[in-house]
């Protein structure tokens, strides 16, 4: 059974100045996620992946098109998101972000929290205040909290592009291993080919404008390592696909052409 | 212990012995030496001052009259701990600017809040309260003293007309502040909105929010006393005028620093423990005054 449809998602935003004209983030975004898979979704910077998970998440609203998700009991899935900052309360500690989230704050809440306290690898700290953690271990309390509301989906928004690569290369490899013992839907926003390789057993290519380009499956056994000979493989065939994407939007929009033309021609006369 | 091992090293950095040298420099050096000694140097200047002319009173003769106005009966009546010159007027007056203070911040916060929230009330009190802020405290306190005439109205009325527009535009920059991105989180996670205005809209807004009402207190205050002076006959303000009208500068002098005291007092003993205490998570505080002030 779908957990997440997306149906036709058209979302526009109003013009920086009157002049302008309306800003088209997605036109037309199409797909459905089933339970227990680790999805990413991939595409250029600005192609509306983030806006499409404030969208799932209820942030924002679409301006067209439907975004519905159910769960197993055929209610409104349960959320958790992890942004691509951590998004603590400054002024609580660890232990306090993580109940604030909580629908019911009482001893069986307290339980599951330090269950994924212990799980993120923070035991020790819950006491401590945000500004107290590194990048990385704050980015780990905002995994905590998205999973210590049991969610039936996980949105994760760019968790890593923030962080060192050696942090980064760490979290990756805990979330792997988070998701193969909880085995959580996660739908996983990035431009990073390799981590999405790594991570994901589908990939959902996005165009520039919000289009949906391609939908991939990735068969590949877990644990990964981005240094597989198997993972660089698939990295390269997905990099193929981003190439031809390139190649068709210059062939739809001939001033891009015109422009790299321009500039080519400029760099070969001086 | 095995979790303290990946603390970082500064927030368990092991105490240094020093020398009784060290330790006296480190004293000398400290926030708290400059604070007294700087203390110590108005007293000492105003000691000098007060030895050029009769017309300013040194801090001892200033220090005798507070001690002689607290021996007075009130109103010439039976003198006791509470019922003399000095309590009674104060009393009066701190009592009329706690409830002015009290109008000031049921009026201000959430003035200022809706400021902040709706561009709609933004626009419509934007010019009201510029007007409040522009017209000077003693129009208010001539114009209140011709309205109510005496009593305790006048004061308060004063009061919470003064204080209440510049409470209004701390909060409104406060309430402009709120970090979206924490209100976002919020909103995805469902958190309900009683539990987001406690845990994230309060605790964002009260740097703004204590400073518009350590604002608002000394305005009010200020209020209070001016229109005890133009036109009351109780309170610190009336009784500074009292002893103005009788040309004994001691009592004007003396009455001008309870009322000075008072302002410190209340913003030492109560505003900058209550800033304290919000911003813990801050690790300092960077109140005015504050011993605990950031130094980065």
């Amino acid at each position: 059974m779908a957990i997440l449809k997306a149906r036709n998602v058209v979302k526009e935003f109003p013009p920086p100045t009157r002049h302008q004209p309306t800003v088209r983030a997605l036109d037309g975004l199409d797909f459905e996620i089933s339970g227990q898979t680790f999805v990413s979704m991939v595409g250029p910077s600005g192609c509306g992946k983030s806006t499409f998970l404030n969208i799932v998440s209820g942030i924002e609203e679409p301006t067209s098109g439907e975004v519905s998700t159910t769960n197993d009991e055929g209610r409104p899935a349960r959320l958790g998101y992890v942004f691509q900052d951590p998004r603590l309360l400054p002024w609580r500690t660890v232990l306090d972000n993580l109940l604030y989230v909580q629908p019911r704050k009482d001893d069986e809440a307290r339980a599951r929290i330090q269950r994924y306290v212990e799980l993120v690898g923070l035991q020790g700290f819950e006491e401590m205040y945000p500004a107290h953690l590194s990048g990385g271990m704050q980015q780990r309390a905002g995994i905590a909290r998205a999973l210590s509301v049991e969610p039936d989906l996980l949105l994760m928004d760019e968790p890593f592009s923030h962080l060192d690569a050696i942090t980064a290369r760490t979290l990756r490899e805990e979330l792997q291993s988070i998701w193969e013992a909880t085995k959580k839907t996660v739908l996983f926003v990035t431009h990073d080919v390799l981590e999405a390789v790594q991570l994901s057993n589908r990939i959902i290519i996005v165009a520039y404008g919000g289009r949906n380009f391609a939908d991939l499956s990735i068969d590949l056994p877990y644990p990964r390592h981005q240094t597989d000979p198997a993972v660089a493989t698939m990295q390269a065939q997905i990099l193929e696909v981003f190439e031809e994407m390139e190649r068709r939007r210059r062939e739809l929009d001939p001033r891009i052409t015109k422009v790299a033309e321009a500039a080519g021609g400029g760099a070969a006369a001086s | 212990m095995k979790t303290n091992a990946l603390v970082p090293p500064a927030l368990h950095a092991p105490e240094r012995k020093r020398s009784f040298g060290g330790e006296m420099a480190r004293l000398a050096l400290s926030d708290r030496a400059a604070r007294w000694t700087s203390r110590l140097l108005l007293v000492l200047v105003w000691q000098g001052a007060g030895s050029l002319s009769d017309r300013f009173p040194t801090p001892v003769e200033t220090a005798r009259f507070i001690l002689d106005e607290f021996n007075r009966g009130y109103a010439r009546g039976e003198w006791s701990p509470v019922n003399n010159e000095l309590v009674r007027n104060l009393a009066i007056s701190l009592e009329r600017a706690g409830i002015a203070m009290i109008f000031v911040i049921l009026i201000g916060v959430p003035v200022g809040f809706a400021m902040g929230r709706w561009w709609r009330v933004q626009a419509f009190l934007t010019d009201i309260v510029t007007v409040g802020l522009a017209l000077p405290a003693y129009i208010w306190a001539l114009l209140t003293v011709m309205w109510f005439g005496f009593g305790n109205r006048a004061p308060i009325f004063c009061a919470v007309v003064s204080a209440t527009p510049g409470l209004v535009v701390l909060v409104l920059q406060g309430s402009l502040a709120l970090p979206r991105q924490l209100r976002d989180m919020s909103d995805a996670y469902d958190v309900p909105l009683r539990t987001q205005l406690r845990q994230l809209v309060l605790p964002s807004m009260a740097g703004a929010l204590i400073a518009g009402i350590r604002l608002a207190i000394v305005a009010a205050w200020g209020c209070v006393i001016l229109v005890e002076w133009f036109g009351n006959n109780e309170g610190a303000g009336f009784r500074a005028r009292y002893w103005y009208l009788a040309t004994d500068y001691n009592g004007l002098m003396g009455w001008g620093l309870i009322v000075l005291v008072i302002v410190i007092t209340v913003d030492r003993g109560i505003i900058e423990r209550i800033d304290r205490r919000v911003h813990r998570w801050r690790g300092a505080v960077g109140g005015f005054g504050s011993s605990k002030a950031r130094r980065s």
